[in-house]
């Protein structure tokens, strides 16, 4: 995955099956989708609580869709970009809830491991990170 | 005065994946919208007739009668050929997208579902006039 993100690395796009990258992106889509949905509750009724970590999932879910598409499609779709996905995106700042997502997006720029999560939560019941 | 209350637009969403179908259509009802769901290309061409909706989402692989198949049927039927429909795939590649503007679809959007980018799409058709979507479903090219 470090190669894969690596900016370095002269751009190669390897040809998968399409049943294949169909297949990687369905559950993508199921986990990108709920998250949101679940952001656009939570930020109604608990903004402090479970958000933080909505968005840390869902921009993780969205960096994965943008690798998949900069490394495995030759003629990707109207679709945003692993830059796109690092870019806030202005015409989703404009309206609530999807400046949240904006924002998730911009954590999927690289910065999850940085983002910290503003919360009480107990120690022992936070995600375990790989160090 | 207010402003009239817009009158709330149906959307048929023709899905076969239970969670992709779950979650669309909390989201769209959340923005207001009436879903009804289809789980296969044949229920789909048959609801589009029954319910009348304003648009629909078709997936593209669907059981029973495939997205494309569903929306030639679609498009040839007088009663429903003026419907706006926006092609939904996981299948991302450039010609799958020419596959479903040749199938008769209005648009084309992937998976990963990008809920804004797909709003902003079906708003442009929602507020299409009918007599130029007529014209465009009865345009051979």
């Amino acid at each position: 995955v470090s190669e894969l993100e690596d900016s370095t690395i002269e751009p190669q796009r390897h040809q998968l099956p399409s049943g294949l990258l169909h297949d990687l992106r369905t559950p993508l889509n199921h986990i990108i989708g709920y998250s949101e949905w679940m952001m656009e509750q939570a930020q109604e009724e608990d903004p402090s609580g479970l958000l933080p970590h909505l968005q840390k999932v869902c921009a993780a879910a969205h960096h994965m869709a943008a690798l998949i598409r900069e490394n495995f499609e030759s003629s990707p779709g109207p679709e945003e970009t692993l830059a796109d996905a690092a870019r806030p995106d202005e015409r989703s700042r404009a309206s609530e809830p999807e400046a949240w997502l904006a924002a998730g997006k911009s954590i999927a720029a690289g910065e999850l491991a940085s983002a910290e999560v503003a919360t009480d939560e107990p120690q022992a019941n936070r995600p375990i990170r790989d160090s | 005065l207010s402003p009239p209350p817009q009158p709330i637009a149906k959307i048929l969403l023709v899905e076969d994946n239970e969670m992709n179908r779950d979650m669309l259509s909390r989201r769209l009802e959340r923005r207001g919208f009436q879903v009804a769901l289809a789980l296969d290309g044949q229920s789909g061409v048959e609801m589009a007739g029954s319910e009348a909706p304003d648009l629909i989402l078709m997936d593209m692989s669907l059981p029973v009668l495939d997205g494309w198949e569903a929306t030639r049927r679609i498009k040839s039927a007088p009663a429903t050929q003026h419907i706006p429909i926006i092609a939904l795939t996981a299948h991302a590649m450039s010609d799958d997208r020419d596959r479903a503007l040749r199938a008769g679809c209005d648009d084309y959007d992937t998976k990963p579902i990008d809920l804004s980018r797909l709003l902003g799409k079906m708003e442009a058709l929602l507020h299409r006039p009918p007599v130029e979507r007529a014209a465009d479903a009865g345009d051979p090219s």
